[in-house]
């Protein structure tokens, strides 16, 4: 049976589902009989779910077009030229 | 693949350690036609490029600096250099983990400049602080706690407590679960080895649900604060 230090070392493995077949059994294992590990484990999992689900943010447009502006002013650079910039 | 000059060096460049065939990463790039024609001068071609990954470059710095107006300057910087350099750019890595390693350099650089009053931030990106985290909170969270907030509501709870993540998780979380990089690559872009980067995501991701669990943990059960493990 597996610590409860062990299950948080293995946690984010366990999240990602980046772990063995055996393990996750020996981890659901101690899940089951863990109940301080199962919470921990699931407002984890409930955590990056959310954090998921707040992704589409988008940059406002202007933001682009400052940085379009500023690079026109700046001038190529390598960019098309083949020249070391100094 | 070297960051452009004028960038300071990453502290961890372990992105050059292992190159990959140009040609394996140019199959495998979305990015490489844009990049080719960028290459050539073609500026409409570099546009696409910043709007694919403006938000990306933005997070980056958003996640190192903690400040929007530092992140807006180092976006500009970063995209800047990136198109005066990007003939240099082999495809020896992705053009996202290149960009973003202009970027990490453009944050560590804002950093730098800003040390004398913030320099708990440089300090605190550079130092090795990876002691097992204990979680604390261990009541349960309601079944379904994207119910509790509207959309924009939960936006707003969820970027507040990200910012209040020291910089070197912040920055993890931001890649790995608002941008949803792969591991390998999140490591690659941050000059982080995979194990480091998992064991930050690790930490992240539970200091964030202690910052979140006021928000979202049942509020009939007194019980089961004390810390665990």
């Amino acid at each position: 049976m597996l610590s409860c230090k062990d299950l948080l070392e293995e946690l984010g493995n366990y999240l990602d589902d980046e772990v063995s077949v055996d393990l996750r059994r020996e981890l659901e294992e101690h899940l089951a009989e863990c109940r301080p590990c199962k919470v921990v484990a699931d407002s984890a999992r409930q955590t990056v779910k959310i954090v998921t689900g707040c992704r589409s943010f988008e940059l406002p447009s202007k933001f682009s077009a400052k940085i379009m502006a500023k690079i026109r002013a700046a001038g190529p650079g390598r960019a098309g030229s083949g020249e070391e910039e100094s | 693949m070297e960051p452009p000059k004028g960038t300071p060096p990453m502290d961890s460049p372990s992105l050059d350690a292992a190159p990959v065939p140009v040609e394996a990463v140019l199959r495998k790039d979305p990015d490489a036609p844009d990049v080719a024609r960028a290459q050539t001068g073609d500026l409409e071609a570099f546009e696409a490029l910043v709007k694919r990954h403006g938000r990306r470059v933005y997070r980056v710095l958003l996640g190192m600096t903690g400040n929007e107006a530092d992140a807006e300057d180092g976006m500009q910087n970063t995209f800047v250099k990136a198109y005066q350099h990007i003939g240099e750019f082999h495809g020896d890595s992705k053009f996202s983990s290149w960009l973003t390693r202009i970027a990490m350099n453009e944050g560590l650089e804002i950093l730098r400049r800003r040390r004398s009053k913030v320099q708990k931030s440089l300090v605190e990106w550079d130092a090795e602080d990876e002691e097992r985290f204990r979680p604390r909170s261990i009541r349960p969270w309601e079944e379904d706690p994207e119910r509790l907030y509207s959309r924009a509501e939960m936006r707003e709870i969820v970027e507040r407590e990200i910012m209040k993540l020291p910089a070197k998780y912040r920055v993890v979380v931001m890649l790995r679960d608002l941008e949803q990089l792969d591991t390998q690559e999140a490591a690659a872009a941050l000059g982080l080895n995979v194990a480091t980067l998992k064991t930050r995501l690790l930490r992240g991701r539970l200091m964030l649900r202690e910052a979140l669990a006021p928000y979202f943990r049942q509020k009939s059960r007194p019980d089961g604060e004390a810390g665990h493990a």
